[in-house]
């Protein structure tokens, strides 16, 4: 009885040491593949499904992002919006008003800001005191999950689930999923990587 | 003439088809453009209502999806509840103030929906410092 036991936890270790050098594995070539990314543009289609209503809106626009950090979020339907990250400053512009805000003021946008850059070229997955991170892989995905460990992530999601394309080791879709049992889904179309975007496009004058 | 009576029939047909088969689409959820002014603070975003029955339900969600608050609405005692709510707007009197005005605004709503796309705006009623935008928007867009 012992020696079986002895056998199953030994099965039991090298299968979850196997596992985790799996993890490992696919970490570092998504860090290495999102390390030579200079910049990045695409489409992207956001849908937003509401358990309340049984009801679901969906948004589109465009995303800017530059290794340097910069970020421009930018949805043209159904209206217009745009957040532009850029240093230490977030720009919001609807039709109406235009707002400039220090992220270093703002634990929110800090953490909200932070999360999109780092989903968008993987470096999330590495980040072990934002997240638990755990990873499943299929031949044609990798799918990672992230449990939010700090508070103020916490307070508005439950869990994040990022969709890799294994051959070119870029995030494709990223499901939010809320602790009010509501989720949004963010699918990114018409990838161009490294390709020149002209600085104008992170100002926040 | 025939053939020009036909086409005229089956244009009718394909703009309306409820009419002609004696079913009744179903209704969507009216979908609004808001932003609730603070004074030095916003929030904007998309409100969805959903009709049932004695009143509606809503969902405010801010442009990234995330939802700021939830609410219900009972037509017949003209009251709104809060279901669920950003943590950052749970504040000393937040709730009630929105609780209240939002009374107000859902039960105008009813009588305006449809009628236009302007943008309907209300002062807070316990706090002048607070302003309502709700611009309706037009569903075949954002479906």
């Amino acid at each position: 009885m012992r020696k079986l036991l002895c056998i199953i936890s030994l099965s039991l270790a090298s299968l979850f040491s196997g596992m985790a050098q799996n993890q490992s594995r696919i970490i570092e070539q998504i860090n290495s593949a999102g390390a030579a990314v200079k910049s990045l543009e695409c489409d992207f289609t956001q849908t937003k499904h509401i358990k309340l209503l049984n009801d679901k809106m969906v948004s589109t626009g465009k995303l800017y992002y530059a290794q340097s950090g910069s970020l421009r979020w930018e949805y043209v339907s159904p209206y217009s919006y745009i957040f532009i990250l850029s240093d230490s400053k977030v720009l919001l512009k609807n039709s109406d008003r235009s707002d400039v805000i220090d992220v270093n003021q703002n634990k929110m946008f800090r953490s909200i800001a932070k999360m999109m850059g780092d989903c968008i070229v993987g470096k999330c997955l590495s980040d072990a005191s934002s997240f638990q991170t755990s990873i499943s892989e299929s031949p044609s995905e990798w799918v990672a999950t992230l449990v939010p460990l700090k508070k103020d992530l916490k307070q508005m999601w439950s869990k994040l689930v990022l969709h890799f394309d294994p051959a070119a080791k870029c995030v494709k879709v990223v499901e939010m999923y809320e602790t009010t049992g509501d989720k949004t889904i963010i699918e990114m179309k018409n990838i161009k990587m490294n390709k020149a975007i002209d600085p104008k496009v992170f100002s926040v004058q | 003439m025939r053939k020009l009576v036909l086409i005229t029939l089956l244009a009718a047909m394909s703009l309306c088809p409820e009419l002609c088969y004696g079913q009744n689409p179903e209704p969507q959820n009216r979908r609004y453009k808001v932003k609730i002014d603070f004074g030095k603070a916003y929030i904007s975003g998309i409100c969805i209502k959903k009709d049932i029955e004695g009143g509606s339900l809503w969902s405010l969600m801010n442009e990234f999806g995330v939802s700021a608050l939830s609410f219900s609405y009972d037509e017949s005692r003209q009251k709104t509840r809060i279901i669920s709510m950003l943590k950052k707007l749970r504040k000393p009197g937040v709730k009630a103030v929105l609780r209240r005005d939002l009374s107000v605004i859902c039960e105008d709503l009813e009588h305006t929906e449809g009628l236009d796309t302007l943008t309907h705006s209300y002062v807070s009623a316990y706090k002048e410092d607070i302003v309502y935008n709700f611009t309706p928007l037009r569903n075949e867009i954002t479906q």
